[in-house]
């Protein structure tokens, strides 16, 4: 499974457990804040991704870059892997 | 972890909040949504010099401003507070840590004993991040608001400080630790 179709799958995931809707589709230019996920959805998302993949790209702020779009953050995950 | 800090807003930062707040994405979820002037931010400004019953901070990431934190209404026992996310770039957790420090704030350095909120009916991810954080719903503002062509209604919320010291801990397990770790570091300073 691709990292982009993991973090979707996680997404949707989270979403239901917060109680989010989702847009749909969500692809590679939808902007963060229009998905449907909210701020604890995306914290709990990071936070899963750290189990998942033992990454956090966001844990050390000094470098830290924030994503606008969803493509975005899938990158800063894949650069890291 | 990250690491936020809030400072009082200062003249260097206005251009930054009225470009924020003449946002779309903020202005839809505030009471008036009409484009603010730099003439009139200034203003404004200049009026929050002399109200002892408003704060204004900016919060800062790294240095980097992020977002803004506000408490109106300031009297002995009670204020109101406010928030919003600057920019377009997701940080994921910072609306959490706006809705912890805004508590902490106003019990632990206004020592007010009741916060209050009001959220525009609509904004359902403010109302959800209130239920998280176990807020009192009052309900719905019996007075409307006229904004332009819209009637808008308020759902009202408080929080007492003998709650918000039993609920804390019960709030902050439903939380990622990493995000608890940067709401118990987060600093207010002075300049």
């Amino acid at each position: 499974m691709t990292i982009s179709k993991k973090i979707l799958e996680l997404i949707s995931e989270v979403a239901e457990t917060t109680e989010c809707e989702l847009v749909s589709p969500i692809n590679d230019d939808t902007v963060l804040f229009e998905t449907g996920l909210d701020s604890l959805g995306f914290a709990i998302l990071v936070a899963r991704l750290e189990e998942e993949l033992d990454l956090d790209p966001f844990a050390e702020s000094d470098d830290a870059v924030y994503p606008t779009t969803f493509g975005e953050f899938v990158n800063i995950y894949k650069k890291m892997m | 972890m990250l690491k936020v800090k809030f400072k009082p807003v200062q003249f260097s930062d206005l251009e930054l909040l009225r470009q924020w707040r003449n946002s779309p994405r903020i202005s839809n979820n505030m009471y008036n949504n009409d484009f603010i002037s730099q003439q009139q931010q200034e203003g404004w400004f200049e009026s929050l010099q002399h109200d002892e019953c408003k704060i204004y901070f900016v919060c800062l990431l790294d240095d980097k401003a992020v977002g803004t934190l506000y408490f109106t209404d300031i009297k002995e026992s009670s204020c109101e507070w406010g928030c919003y996310l600057g920019g377009e770039s997701l940080i994921p957790g910072l609306g959490l840590i706006l809705e912890a420090a805004a508590l902490e704030y106003a019990f632990n350095y206004l020592k007010i004993k009741t916060l209050n909120a009001d959220v525009l009916t609509f904004n359902t991810p403010a109302k959800k991040m209130h239920k998280l954080f176990k807020y009192n719903e009052l309900g719905i503002e019996d007075t409307e608001i006229i904004r332009g062509n819209e009637i808008l209604q308020v759902c009202k919320y408080n929080y007492c400080e003998i709650n918000w010291l039993s609920n804390k801990e019960q709030v902050f397990k439903s939380l990622p630790k990493k995000l608890v770790t940067s709401i118990r570091n987060i600093k207010f300073i002075k300049e």
